[in-house]
């Protein structure tokens, strides 16, 4: 019964929801649709966090009551949750001087002022540091002299010059010594970063990007059925 | 003051973490630890407040719509996972979540990762007054979806024919896969530029 | 050592070279190159990036391959600029910046406007289109005295009529406009589908319910006579007993040609909908469903007789048991994370697959598996998944429950996290399956810096080249979906990729058959795609 009955569950849930795109039936677009998607799932889901701060909590208590390498941190970690949660939930609406609130999730709350002054600035930081690891990633694929790597970076080279100035004035440069657009034979083409750039985004990366799409979509459709038709069944966790 | 106050902790937060770029250090360390404490504070206040009392609260007990006890019955059954005798009550919510999304996920996917990915492949060559390096183009690209969807074939042998096709067709990933990388990097350093304007322009005013 | 001599140096040029000269780009700063596959976006904690906008600044917010990059509108504003915050993803936004010409627009897609408060229902209508003359079209080809020619196109498209302020309005209803190609154009009377006639009709009678508001008013400010305003009433009920029966919307003729688009035939038309109860434009697309379940239906009944398929190797999933013996060897940790995505990401449940696998080679070694989860609810799933897989090898008193917790679910903050956990724990073999978006790199950097070895596994394509250049295998889309079926070595579970197979062969035969026929010069087929909506 603990596995039989979410097994049948999401076999005649996944049926039912197969069609329901398909039926336009105010009731069934109002309910079915609107409802569940909009109401009922986010109802579910909200009761998820309780796990989430049942598993921090645990984690850190861990850390401090073995007193374990750095369980100092451990605090911090406890300090900012219950910090941020109670000011959220707990704290009253107490007026606090420079247009501020104690309490409350406002836009001019002490909770609204932390995230914004502090975790703001310190997940930027991280997504800006990026800058740092694509150069050295771009490094180490020079080094890795296989001709897949090789070929990835030749393109990401012309894209990335293609996207700045410096390949326009590469190619205007070089116009001028072919004879600007008169000549002939136009060598110069070559150095177009801008065209060349345009022409790998147009072909073998939509096309590539394409190729893919079509592959997930296999993938996603056969793991899907397999789903709903219990041939896969480890979400379920365990045997019993 | 408050400004200056503000801007110094979000300084002294930035460089604790780009501190990290040299090594693993307790200003890191504190940063870090902050950092997970607080954004989970902030999405527990986030869900109090607009998932918690918006759908559960406000419509059961100030509205009376009882039917959302349902919903807000199955997502109690998360609570099974605190003992192990009861750990089996959380596959009822996500049964029914995995249903709904899996069901509701087959006609959408093939309508939007399929159909309509055809639609745009069918009409590579009917842009009206096509030129020479257009159909060039189009030969091309249809050479690269077809390489690259032939290396995916899980049943076939990439040997002979096929395993040349195949090696095209990786061929093509890794320039569609350098294009990609490419264009991301300009992006990249423009933020970094940003963290950098923070802290020489709005922290230290160094630069106006 | 490479990231910290490389980052040395990009920071010493970037303060060098680039702070100086980078005021131009201070209002683009964060802007260019990111699109919305960079960010995750949960319980309202992202990213937010400020940049400013002025009516004449000519920022793409679309990178090359148009994806939309939303932005929540918020309400500060200094010095005529605006102040937008990037949020990622654009259902979740108010405000959505797209580039048209030269200029920016600020189109509306406010999630809290009427559109989207009302159900999306579909309304079979039907119209004549009294304003295109027999003679104007000959059998499908428009004959224009005008040398109005190569016509590419004629399409009629038609709005809901209101009387509301129109600048908004046509916002709203330029989004919903339908268009019949000219295969459809042979009858004279049209059947046209439309959207969101619910919400059009609500912003009808609202708009006459304020005009009742003004009539009244304008009588009580004494701007109005009683007589005038008794008959105005009178006529506004008649619309509004109308509005509520019927609708009216305009109707135009448009001609698109190599020369450029003409439009003509203004024409109104009162209109009865009536609702829908299938939806028949997609009728294909259940028709190749139903095809694709019964094919995978067929494939593994075939193998539960017994019939075998050859599947070939993949590189990255025979490399498993190497690393994660590898780990065993050094006494370090295997780290595996799971994506950053929620339980309804087909991704996440094929992670979860794979993590049952990855767990039972390691519980073999009773070598520690440290999973730090981005989501609660696939928290809980992995941990008994993790727990079950010690079990099952008979070795239940190895797994480490505290091995398997609830990190964050904030993107960078859950980058932050993991960073920490791989420059302590040291892991000798780092897992990265599911979907990822811009913390990608973050990570997997890191865990190539204290020299694990790394594999990972993702059909989120914008990530994919930097796990290539940072991991030592990398599965690629698809390769992700089949990669549980792989090491479980199950034929039943093997028989769905064969099944896979068959499907893209499929698709290979009908970008051929469809390519030829539309080179001969038959639309037909195309125009049944064309048909799809997006």
């Amino acid at each position: 019964m603990k596995r039989q009955i979410p097994l049948m569950l999401v076999l005649t849930l996944g049926i039912i929801y197969f069609f329901v795109p398909l039926v336009s039936i105010p009731w069934v677009v109002d309910n079915l649709q609107y409802e569940v998607f909009n109401k009922w799932l986010k109802i579910i889901g909200v009761f998820a966090v309780i796990m989430s701060v049942a598993s921090l909590w645990r984690r850190n208590a861990v850390k401090i009551k073995r007193k374990s390498g750095d369980y100092a941190y451990s605090y911090l970690e406890l300090i900012g949750m219950v910090l941020m949660a109670a000011l959220a939930i707990i704290a009253p609406r107490w007026n606090i001087g420079n247009g501020m609130v104690l309490g409350g999730i406002g836009g001019n709350s002490v909770y609204n002022w932390i995230f914004m002054n502090m975790q703001v600035p310190m997940q930027a930081t991280m997504f800006s540091m990026l800058a740092f690891y694509i150069a050295s990633a771009a490094y180490r694929s020079f080094r890795a002299r296989n001709i897949e790597a090789t070929l990835l970076l030749i393109t990401a080279a012309i894209v990335m010059i293609g996207r700045v100035p410096l390949g326009e004035n590469i190619y205007q440069f070089m116009l001028k010594l072919n004879g600007g657009e008169a000549a002939a034979f136009q060598w110069s083409r070559i150095f177009d970063f801008q065209g060349i750039t345009q022409f790998i985004l147009d072909v073998p990366n939509a096309a590539t990007k394409r190729a893919i799409g079509f592959g997930v979509a296999m993938g996603m459709l056969a793991t899907s059925l397999k789903i709903i038709f219990g041939i896969e069944k480890s979400w379920l966790g365990g045997t019993e | 003051m408050i400004n200056i106050i503000q801007t110094t902790i979000g300084a002294i937060l930035t460089l604790s973490i780009f501190s990290f770029l040299y090594k693993d250090n307790p200003l890191y360390r504190i940063a870090e630890h902050l950092l997970i404490g607080i954004s989970v504070g902030y999405i527990i206040g986030q869900q109090y407040h607009m998932g918690f009392m918006n759908y559960v609260i406000t419509p059961i007990f100030k509205e009376g719509q009882l039917i959302y006890l349902i919903p807000s019955f199955i997502g109690l059954m998360y609570l099974g996972f605190f003992s192990q005798k009861t750990s089996w009550l959380i596959r009822f919510p996500i049964a029914i979540s995995l249903g709904i999304g899996a069901g509701y996920g087959i006609p959408y996917t093939f309508q939007a990762s399929i159909f309509i990915q055809l639609r745009e492949t069918l009409t590579v060559f009917s842009e009206p007054g096509i030129t020479g390096f257009g159909i060039f183009s189009g030969v091309l690209f249809l050479l690269g979806v077809f390489t690259a969807i032939v290396y995916f074939f899980f049943s076939w042998k990439h040997r002979g024919v096929v395993g040349i096709v195949a090696k095209v067709g990786i061929y093509f990933l890794m320039i569609g896969f350098g294009a990609s990388f490419g264009l991301t990097v300009m992006g990249r350093i423009s933020l970094l530029i940003g963290r950098f304007l923070f802290l020489f322009k709005d922290w230290l005013h160094i630069i106006s | 050592m490479i990231l910290k001599r490389f980052g040395l140096v990009l920071l010493i040029l970037l303060c060098v070279f680039v702070i100086p000269f980078s005021q131009q780009s201070d209002r683009v700063a964060g802007i260019s190159g990111l699109t919305v596959e960079d960010f995750k976006y949960d319980h309202g904690a992202s990213v937010i990036i400020k940049f400013k906008l002025s009516p004449d600044d000519n920022i793409s917010l679309f990178d090359y391959d148009k994806e939309k990059l939303a932005a929540v509108y918020t309400e500060e504003s200094e010095d005529g600029v605006t102040v937008f915050e990037l949020s990622p993803e654009g259902k979740l936004s108010a405000y959505e910046i797209l580039q048209s010409g030269e200029k920016n627009e600020v189109a509306i897609t406010d999630e809290n406007s009427l559109l989207k408060k009302n159900p999306v229902r579909y309304y079979r209508i039907y119209a004549k289109i009294g304003a295109l003359a027999e003679e104007d079209i000959d059998g499908g080809k428009y004959v224009n005295p005008d040398g109005f020619n190569e016509i590419r196109n004629i399409s009629i498209i038609g709005l809901p009529k209101y009387t509301y302020e129109q600048s908004v309005l046509d916002d709203i209803a330029l989004k919903d406009k339908f268009r019949l190609p000219y295969y459809n154009m042979t009858n004279k009377e049209y059947e046209v589908r439309i959207k969101n006639l619910d919400d059009y009709k609500e912003l009808l009678l609202n708009s006459l319910k304020e005009e009742k508001k003004a009539i009244k008013a304008a009588l009580k400010a004494g701007d109005l006579g009683k007589e005038e305003a008794k008959a105005d009433l009178a006529e506004l009920k008649t619309r509004l007993k109308e509005a509520k029966k019927n609708f009216t919307m305009s109707f135009t003729v448009v001609v698109e040609s190599a020369s450029g688009i003409l439009t003509f035939g203004e024409y109104y038309e009162a209109i009865h909908p009536r609702v829908e109860w299938i939806n028949l434009d997609k009728s294909w697309v259940y028709l190749f469903s139903i095809a694709f379940i019964i094919m995978l239906l067929i494939v593994y009944k075939l193998t539960k007789g017994g019939k075998e398929y050859f599947i070939r190797p993949i590189a990255g999933l025979s490399a498993v048991e190497e690393a994660v013996g590898r780990a065993t060897e050094m006494g370090r940790p295997v780290l595996y994370i799971s994506g950053l995505s929620s339980i309804s990401d087909i991704a996440t449940l094929a992670s979860i697959n794979i993590l049952g696998q990855i767990a039972k080679k390691v519980a073999i070694y009773e070598t520690p598996l440290i999973v730090p989860a981005y989501d609660p609810i696939v928290f809980t799933v992995i941990r008994e998944v993790v727990r079950e897989a010690y079990i099952d090898v008979g070795k239940p008193d190895a797994f480490q429950e505290e091995n398997v917790f609830y990190l964050t679910s904030a993107q960078f903050a859950y980058a932050a996290g993991v960073n920490g956990i791989m420059v302590r724990e040291k892991p000798a073999t780092v897992f990265y399956m599911g979907m990822f978006f811009a913390e990608a790199l973050l990570m997997s950097e890191t865990g190539n810096q204290v020299g694990a070895i790394q594999i990972a596994g993702t059909d989120a394509i914008t990530q994919v080249p930097f796990f290539i250049t940072s991991c030592d295998y990398t599965l690629i889309g698809e390769e992700l979906y089949a990669a549980s079926a792989y090491l479980s070595r199950d034929p039943l579970l093997l028989s769905t990729l064969k099944a896979q197979d068959y499907g893209k062969q499929v698709i290979m035969l009908i970008i051929i058959i469809g390519i030829i026929l539309e080179l001969m010069g038959v639309h037909w087929f195309t125009y049944i795609l064309q048909n799809i909506p997006d």
